[in-house]
C-alpha cells in the first residue's frame, strides 16, 4: 500500500496544493494518483483548489483614481503634471531635474538660434511640447523659415557629435564622467524637440534624430562615474558604433548648408 | 512605450535598447516627467492591485504614491537586467511588504490570534457569500501574502521564501491553507 507515504488521509489532503502546483516527487505524486482513485473527498476537494487557483489568476486589475497620480506628480516636483500625456508645459519644465552645462549657458546666441529652429512651424501647432530648460520657443508671430531649422539641426550634430566623441574616449579610457552624462541629458532634450518640430519632415534627418535620442538617453542615465566595462556602456558604445552615428552626423550636417542670416 | 513616429523599421539593436532596457525608463531617469508619466500609466493598474491585495483597499492609494516616488528617486539604480515592469513589481512588493511588517509589529501588541478575524461564509445563505476580492482581504495577513504573491502574481515558492524570510515549507502551506479557507467562496 502506498500508504507507507501519507499514512493518514489529512496528510493527503495537506498535499493537494503541492499536487496542483507540481511540487510532489515523482513517487510521491504516483501515490497521491493512486489515493485519489480510491478517495471521493480529496478528489473534490482538488477540484476546488483547482478552481481557486484559476480564479485567482483570471483578478482583474483595477486602475487608482485620478488623486493618486496627483499626489505622485506634486511629490516629483511637477504639480499640475497630468498623467494622460496632454502635460501642463509648466509643469513639465519644472520636473525636469536640474542639469547645469555651463558651455551651453555662455552660448546663449547658438541657443537662440537652436530655439528659433525648432520653433519652425511650431507656433500654429497645439502638438504637445517635451520639457527643455535652456531651449525656448519663439513666441507666436516669431517669423520663421526652414532654413533657420537647418541651422539649428547643424548646431545640434555639431554639439552632439562632440558629445559623442568625448564619451567613446572617456569609454575607452576606462571611466565614463559625470559630466558626459548631464551633457548628454541636455542633448537629449534638444534631440527630442528637434524631433517633435513639424518641420522635421526629412526621413533620413527623423532616422538619425531617433537614432540619436536613444543613445543619448543611454548615455544620460549612467551612473555617476561609471566604470566604462558595464553593460550599459558598453550597449551606449556599441550603439555609437553599430548605428554609424558619428559618420552619419558628419554627412548629413553638411548636405544641409545653413542659408540664414544666423549663419556664423 | 511611446509611440514610434511613422518611418523605416526600427534597427535591431534600438529595438533591443528599447526592449530590454526600456526607452520611457531611461528617459525618466534622465528626468522626464512625461516619459515617467507614461510608465504610470502603464503600470499604475497593476500596482495599486497589488497593494490592495496584499495590504487593504484603503492602504492601496497611499502604497501605489509611495511605490512610484520610490522608483522615480532610484530609477538611477535601473540596470535593464530586467523588463521595467518587472524590476517595479519587485520594488512594490519590498515597499509593501516592509510596511505591513512595521504595522504587524504594531498591531501584535494589542491584538489577538489573526485566524480569529477570519469568518467563513458558507454559501448556505447566498446573499451573505463574499465577493472573492473581499475573500483575500479577510484571509490572515500571511496567508494572504503568499496567496497573492504566489496564485495571482506568480512568483514562486523559493522567492516568496525569500521575500518574506520564512521557509520554503511555510510558504506552502500557508498557500494551502488560504486556498483551502478561500474554496468556500467560489460561488
Amino acid at each position: 500500500m502506498t500508504d507507507s507515504l501519507f499514512d493518514l488521509h489529512g496528510r493527503w489532503a495537506e498535499r493537494l496544493s503541492d499536487y496542483l502546483d507540481d511540487g510532489l516527487s515523482t513517487d510521491e505524486r504516483a501515490a497521491m494518483d493512486e489515493h485519489l482513485l480510491a478517495c471521493a473527498e480529496c478528489r473534490d476537494t482538488l477540484e476546488e483548489l483547482r478552481a481557486v487557483k484559476a480564479r485567482a489568476r483570471s483578478l482583474r486589475d483595477r486602475e487608482p483614481g485620478p488623486q493618486v497620480w496627483s499626489a505622485i506628480a506634486g511629490r516629483i516636483g511637477a504639480p499640475g503634471l497630468s498623467a494622460d500625456g496632454g502635460s501642463d508645459e509648466l509643469a513639465a519644465r519644472r520636473a525636469v531635474k536640474r542639469i547645469r552645462v555651463p558651455w551651453l549657458r555662455s552660448g546663449a546666441a547658438a541657443a537662440a538660434l537652436l530655439a528659433l529652429g525648432i520653433g519652425i512651424g511650431r507656433w500654429g501647432s497645439h502638438t504637445p511640447r517635451l520639457p527643455t530648460q535652456h531651449v525656448e520657443a519663439p513666441a507666436p508671430g516669431t517669423p520663421m523659415n526652414s532654413d533657420a531649422y537647418r541651422v539649428a539641426v547643424t548646431q545640434h550634430l555639431d554639439r552632439t557629435e562632440a558629445l559623442l566623441t568625448s564619451f567613446r574616449a572617456e569609454a575607452a579610457g576606462g571611466v565614463v564622467d559625470a559630466q558626459v552624462g548631464e551633457w548628454a541629458g541636455q542633448m537629449l532634450g534638444n534631440t527630442r524637440l528637434l524631433l517633435d518640430s513639424p518641420a522635421a519632415n526629412d526621413p533620413k534627418l527623423r532616422t538619425l534624430l531617433e537614432d540619436l535620442e536613444l543613445v543619448l538617453a543611454q548615455i544620460a542615465a549612467l551612473p555617476r562615474k561609471t566604470d566604462s566595462n558595464t553593460t550599459e556602456v558598453d550597449l551606449a558604445r556599441r550603439a555609437v558604433e553599430e548605428k554609424r552615428l558619428l559618420p552619419r552626423m558628419q554627412t548629413l550636417a553638411p548636405a544641409t548648408p545653413p542659408a540664414t542670416a544666423g549663419e556664423s | 512605450m511611446k509611440p514610434r513616429p511613422p518611418g523605416p523599421e526600427p534597427d535591431p539593436l534600438i529595438a533591443q535598447l528599447e526592449a530590454v532596457n526600456g526607452g520611457d525608463a531611461y528617459l525618466a531617469a534622465a528626468g522626464d516627467a512625461l516619459a515617467f508619466a507614461r510608465l504610470y500609466r502603464e503600470h499604475a493598474g497593476r500596482i495599486h492591485s497589488l497593494a490592495r491585495r496584499m495590504a487593504s483597499d484603503h492602504e492601496a492609494d497611499e502604497l501605489t504614491q509611495d511605490v512610484f516616488v520610490r522608483a522615480w528617486e532610484k530609477l538611477k539604480t535601473f540596470r535593464g537586467e530586467s523588463a521595467f515592469g518587472t524590476w517595479l513589481h519587485r520594488l512594490a512588493v519590498n515597499l509593501i511588504l516592509a510596511r505591513r511588517q512595521s504595522a504587524s509589529t504594531r498591531r501584535a501588541r494589542d491584538a489577538g490570534d489573526e485566524a480569529l478575524e477570519w469568518t467563513p461564509a458558507r454559501s448556505a445563505q447566498p446573499e451573505l457569500a463574499m465577493d472573492f476580492e473581499t475573500a483575500i482581504a479577510k484571509l490572515p495577513d500571511g496567508a494572504r501574502q503568499i496567496f497573492v504573491l504566489f496564485d495571482v502574481e506568480g512568483y514562486r515558492h523559493e522567492e516568496i521564501a525569500e521575500m518574506l524570510g520564512v521557509s520554503v515549507g511555510t510558504s506552502k502551506s500557508q498557500l494551502h491553507r488560504a486556498r483551502m479557507m478561500l474554496r468556500e467562496h467560489l460561488g
